[in-house]
């Protein structure tokens, strides 16, 4: 039996109950990650979170969650259209527009600078 | 047969999520507009829908609606959370659904074919809420009317009378014997066909609202 979660590319899960943003992100990554749609209010989303082991995380802003801080984790606010990284404990404001784009070009950064560090 | 369907929303993820849902689709033909002057552009190119952000930039969607009516066969408004005021005042300045920004994918397409049938687009809660929203703006207007009828006086000493003020306390604030103020709560009462002091206080607390905010209640 194939081992499963054996990954050929980067998991971004997306902590929304916005189906359309997961939507936007999906088509922006691409074939650079797969995206994982999770509900914020799943009793267990701790525990799924955990099981899936993302390679980095973005949520929408009025998701309140438990965000692992050793990986890329972004807040976006759907309403602003800000986004913001996690940096030591912190949440940053990042400049420019919250394209999809935007921040999958941001979460790839993460990704890779983090690889070669 | 094609749908034109215009997506008109000043947050670039909702834009680019419809466009990827729809364009998987074969049945609509997508554009987008980021603001006012870019839907005038669309609007003036042909479109059969325009999905529409309630806060459209620069003056909101119910702003936009004015520029939409007549220039296209749906205006759905749109927005996250929706209160009970926001789809009433879509609905009343001319829009003819009203969806939640959460709906799921399948369902957007489903609402939009409907819509391109003519059918009106609002969920069963959204229907719910605007009927509450009904309810309560007649509400406030009944209370309106009923207060109408209330001299200057009756009014300052329903707004003493209201914030539990007994009659001598009603008195000293507005410099008059204690004999009128009893005068002018059983006028008031009278006129407003009230039980008590309580039911004046509560009929108070709803004239207030309608004055303040309007129609209340969120999603």
């Amino acid at each position: 039996m194939a081992a499963v979660g054996f990954r050929t590319r980067p998991l971004v899960a997306v902590l929304s109950q916005v189906p359309l943003f997961v939507e936007a992100l999906t088509g922006a990554f691409g074939e650079i990650a797969d995206i994982r749609g999770i509900d914020p209010a799943d009793v267990a989303v701790d525990g799924l979170l955990h099981a899936f082991s993302p390679d980095a995380v973005i949520a929408d802003a009025d998701v309140a969650s438990t965000l692992q801080a050793d990986i890329p984790c972004l807040r976006v606010d759907l309403r602003t259209q800000e986004t913001f990284i996690l940096s030591d404990g912190d949440w940053t404001l990042l400049p420019g527009e919250s394209s999809p784009e935007a921040i999958r070009n941001v979460v790839v950064a993460q990704l890779y600078g983090a690889r070669s560090a | 047969m094609t749908t034109r369907v215009c997506i008109a929303d000043g947050v670039t993820v909702f834009r680019a999520g419809v466009r990827a849902v729809l364009e998987r689709e074969k049945d609509f033909a997508v554009s987008d507009a980021a603001d006012l002057a870019e839907l005038e552009d669309e609007l003036s190119a042909g479109v059969e829908i325009v999905l529409l952000d309630a806060d459209l930039p620069p003056h909101g969607g119910v702003a936009a609606i004015a520029s939409a009516k007549g220039r296209c066969q749906e205006i759905i408004v749109w927005s996250l959370r929706p209160t009970a005021a926001e789809v009433l005042n879509a609905v009343r300045a001319g829009a003819t659904g009203y969806l939640r920004k959460e709906i799921s994918s399948v369902g957007l397409v489903r609402t939009l074919r409907g819509a391109a049938r003519g059918e009106s687009p609002l969920s069963r809660d959204l229907t719910a809420l605007m009927i509450d929203a009904i309810h309560s703006t007649e509400s406030h207007a009944r209370a309106n009317q009923l207060a109408a009828v209330l001299s200057v006086r009756e009014r300052q000493v329903l707004d003493h009378l209201a914030r539990g003020a007994k009659n001598k306390q009603i008195a000293v604030a507005l410099t008059i014997s204690e004999f009128t103020v009893k005068r002018h709560v059983q006028n008031i009462l009278q006129k407003l066909g009230l039980p008590s002091r309580r039911a004046a206080a509560a009929f108070y607390g709803s004239l207030a609202e309608s004055v303040g905010s309007g129609t209340q209640g969120a999603v």
